[in-house]
């Protein structure tokens, strides 16, 4: 990812998406000046081609983009508005300047009725991308307005999930032809986000364990707090690579769904321990309303499941492991995960 | 804070030593046994080591001049990413190949590459690695083993001990005292070059818990060593060390330890029952957590091509693989024993008992967890 335009979204973020406007529309949810200083940035538009309008990112460099959405916590759906934006134009729709999210698979057997729970900014998402199928069998991805849906609320705190229902296809859905593997490349973002939101944790973990003093001296200063310290480290150093990784397209610039699935997986599973070690280190300062860990934490409990947790995602890959004959995994890992990277497919 | 590691691909140039590779160590895991492959990287083959050599496959990082391959750390990384994901015995030629040949390289005089590095390359010398004495295992600087300086040369005295094959290899590399006493700590340390063929040196064998014996106690007895013997300058040798290790601790023999095992226990389901659901999402976790591993792997060798030495990043390497290698056999273990009546054969349950009983040492060797640990805090400024 071309430097200038990383740090030139980390600066915008830092300056938009402080601690207290993440608190303020958590709590009322009104994303209206955000979303216009997003809009006004032209980020929305990041992965839509060039010859579109857009700065025409791959999924691979958007990873980084993703990744600071996570580390600035951004209450708004802009890492999946990027990639349903650049859909939609791949379709030849120009898609509505407003919060898109994705939606995670609607509930199965529910007949017409579309019902998607826990919807990842659900409550403040204009349109969602919903794969649906229907009770014929037809299969349909389609960008449904929350307008027309029956919205309900999960009731966590602070959550910006909503449950949403539509009766039925709705008259305003725009349907998307050209497809994507959808809950793959929300598994990949979702794994990106994640993997910025622990590094904020571990930035701020380190930071305190610096500065409290217990026993004379800093806590960071023992050893039982540095050896928990480096794992949250190498855990977020491994979500990172991980999440990257999950972005990375084939050869033919189609989405890796396999590495999609080591990504969220990986994450998913890291996201325990590391909440777990920040809020040890921080003990009852890091519960605490006021201080902005929980900001982090609360997302990666939430996004450790949605679009699938470690243990749907290490199955996908299980079963390609075991469906394959390759003799070896060194054998198996390599054109599955590595293609794009170097890798050359060059065996008989 | 930790600088953070980025994918990288392996450039073509390093990819295109695979194919070949791959074709000469298929041949070489056909003839062999589980068992003996389920030794990895502590198998110990010397004429492997030799074919290896004659197809130029040793040494590959070191300039051709000196019979070396003149290839960089992304062509290493290829190759023994072959040879290990192969399982394949380069015990012999190891330590050789991975540090006391770079070493020498990087520190040694014209007359020490001149006369080592060429029969590294041949598979002729091959070495070991002299840190560990009966009281300083992880308080490394606190080696007592001291060098005195004699009119030509100097004299040896003190004990090395698990040092992995001393009593099969050439030629030591030894962390010594030559100046001050133990409170110096690192200050007045060197490495030396020990013929272990001089007199005055006793190597006895020490078992392990598998009945394999690979390391052992070394014990110098007014060790006459000539003046060559000293690599680098005399009192670096903790800075010299340090560099070493990162070499030793990020490679792909820190997460593929247990693969002979693994890849029979998938070949095992995938001819029986193909696993229940719990098996499968087993089989997952083991791969992604090694998809991920190489992936970081890959990205400290770019670090290392660039002539950085990435020491924090290289003990994360290690301390998650090793949690990995020794996660393997815990869950194979696991997932065998939940199918009672099934067949299991022999073989397979012989790799897995070898694994589950050695695999304690993935994470010693090489530095143990805590301190790996407490090199990453320092690296997060806590120390
Ligand atoms: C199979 C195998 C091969 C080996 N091969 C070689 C070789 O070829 N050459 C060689 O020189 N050495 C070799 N070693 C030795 C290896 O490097 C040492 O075992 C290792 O450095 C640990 O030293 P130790 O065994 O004396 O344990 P100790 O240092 O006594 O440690 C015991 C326990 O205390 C912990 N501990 C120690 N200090 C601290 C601290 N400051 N903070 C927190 N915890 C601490 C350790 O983490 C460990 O859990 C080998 C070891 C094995 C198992």
């Amino acid at each position: 990812m071309d430097p200038i335009l990383y740090d030139s979204f980390d600066r915008l973020l830092t300056d938009v998406s402080t601690p207290q406007v993440v608190r303020d529309i958590e709590a009322d949810g009104s994303t209206q000046d955000l979303w216009q200083q997003i809009i006004e940035s032209g980020f929305t538009d990041a992965m839509i081609s060039e010859k579109s309008g857009g700065a025409g990112l791959a999924l691979a460099d958007a990873f980084s983009l993703f990744f600071l959405c996570g580390r600035h916590a951004l209450p708004i759906p802009l890492a999946y508005a990027m990639f349903a934006k650049h859909v939609c134009a791949l379709n030849g729709i120009s898609a509505p300047d407003q919060a898109i999210t994705i939606s995670p698979l609607p509930v199965h057997g529910s007949g017409d009725i579309i019902d998607c729970r826990n919807v990842p900014f659900g409550k403040l998402a204009k349109w969602v991308v919903v794969s649906h199928t229907a009770p014929s069998g037809s299969h349909k991805d389609m960008l449904l307005p929350v307008s027309d849906a029956e919205c309900s609320d999960t009731g966590v705190v602070g959550s910006l999930q909503a449950h949403l229902c539509w009766k039925k296809v709705p008259a305003s859905a725009i349907v998307l032809k050209n497809t994507v593997p959808w809950l793959e490349i929300a598994a990949t973002i979702t794994a990106s986000l994640m993997a910025g939101a622990m590094d904020s944790v571990l930035n701020m973990t380190v930071g305190y364990a610096g500065e409290r003093v217990q026993f004379g001296r800093p806590i960071g200063k023992f050893q039982a707090v540095q050896q928990q310290l480096s794992v949250l480290a190498e855990l977020a150093v491994a979500s990172r690579m991980a999440a990257e990784l999950g972005c990375q397209e084939n050869p033919d610039g189609t989405p890796n769904g396999l590495a999609a699935a080591v990504a969220k997986a990986r994450a998913s599973e890291a996201a325990g321990t590391v909440v777990s070690i920040a809020h040890a280190v921080h003990a009852a300062m890091g519960v605490t309303a006021e201080y902005d860990l929980q900001l982090f934490t609360r997302r990666l409990i939430e996004w450790r499941t949605d679009f699938g947790s470690a243990g749907y995602w290490n199955r996908r890959v299980g079963d390609a492991v075991l469906a394959s004959a390759e003799p070896t995994t060194l054998e198996f890992m390599l054109p599955t995960f590595f293609a794009k990277s170097g890798y050359q497919q060059n065996f008989d | 804070m930790l600088e953070p590691l980025t994918l990288t691909g392996i450039p073509d140039h390093a990819e295109a030593l695979r194919p070949a590779v791959r074709e000469f160590v298929k041949t070489y895991t056909e003839k062999v046994p589980l068992e003996q492959r389920a030794r990895s990287w502590m198998g110990f083959d010397a004429d492997f080591s030799r074919e290896l050599a004659k197809r130029g496959w040793v040494g590959v990082t070191l300039p051709k001049q000196y019979g070396g391959g003149g290839l960089d750390a992304y062509s290493r990384f290829v190759l023994i990413e072959e040879l290990l994901g192969n399982s394949t015995p380069v015990a012999a030629h190891w330590i050789a190949d991975r540090q006391s040949g770079p070493l020498i390289l990087k520190f040694g005089t014209q007359e020490q590459k001149d006369f080592f590095l060429p029969r590294i390359c041949r598979a002729e010398s091959f070495f070991c690695i002299g840190m560990s004495e009966p009281q300083s295992g992880s308080d490394l600087a606190s080696v007592r083993t001291r060098a005195t300086r004699t009119p030509n040369g100097w004299k040896l005295n003190g004990q090395k001990i698990w040092t992995t094959n001393a009593h099969r290899t050439h030629y030591m590399i030894a962390l010594v005292r030559t100046s001050g006493s133990a409170e110096d700590r690192h200050k007045g340390l060197s490495q030396v070059i020990i013929d272990l063929s001089a007199p005055g040196i006793t190597v006895r064998q020490i078992g392990d818990l598998t009945g394999d014996a690979h390391f052992n106690e070394v014990f110098f007895e007014d060790v006459e060593l000539g003046e060559d013997a000293l690599v680098g300058s005399e009192g670096s040798g903790w800075a010299q060390v340090t560099a070493e290790l990162a070499f030793e601790r990020s490679g792909p023999e820190r997460f593929y330890s247990a693969i002979a095992l693994f890849d029979t226990w998938l070949n095992y389901l995938r001819e029986h029952h193909s696993g229940d659901s719990w098996a499968r999402e087993l089989a997952g976790h083991i791969v992604t957590h090694l998809a991920v591993l190489r992936a970081m792997s890959v990205a400290v060798t770019e670090k290392l091509a660039k002539g950085e030495s990435p020491a924090i990043a290289a003990a994360l390497v290690k301390d998650l693989g090793t949690e990995l290698e020794q996660f393997i056999p815990f869950a194979i273990s696991e997932e065998l024993g939940r199918h009672p009546g099934h067949a299991v054969p022999d073989g397979l349950l012989r790799a897995l008992a070898y694994i589950s009983q050695i695999c304690p040492t993935y994470s010693l060797r090489g530095g143990t967890r805590e301190i790996l640990r407490g090199m990453i805090a320092r690296g997060l400024g806590l120390r």
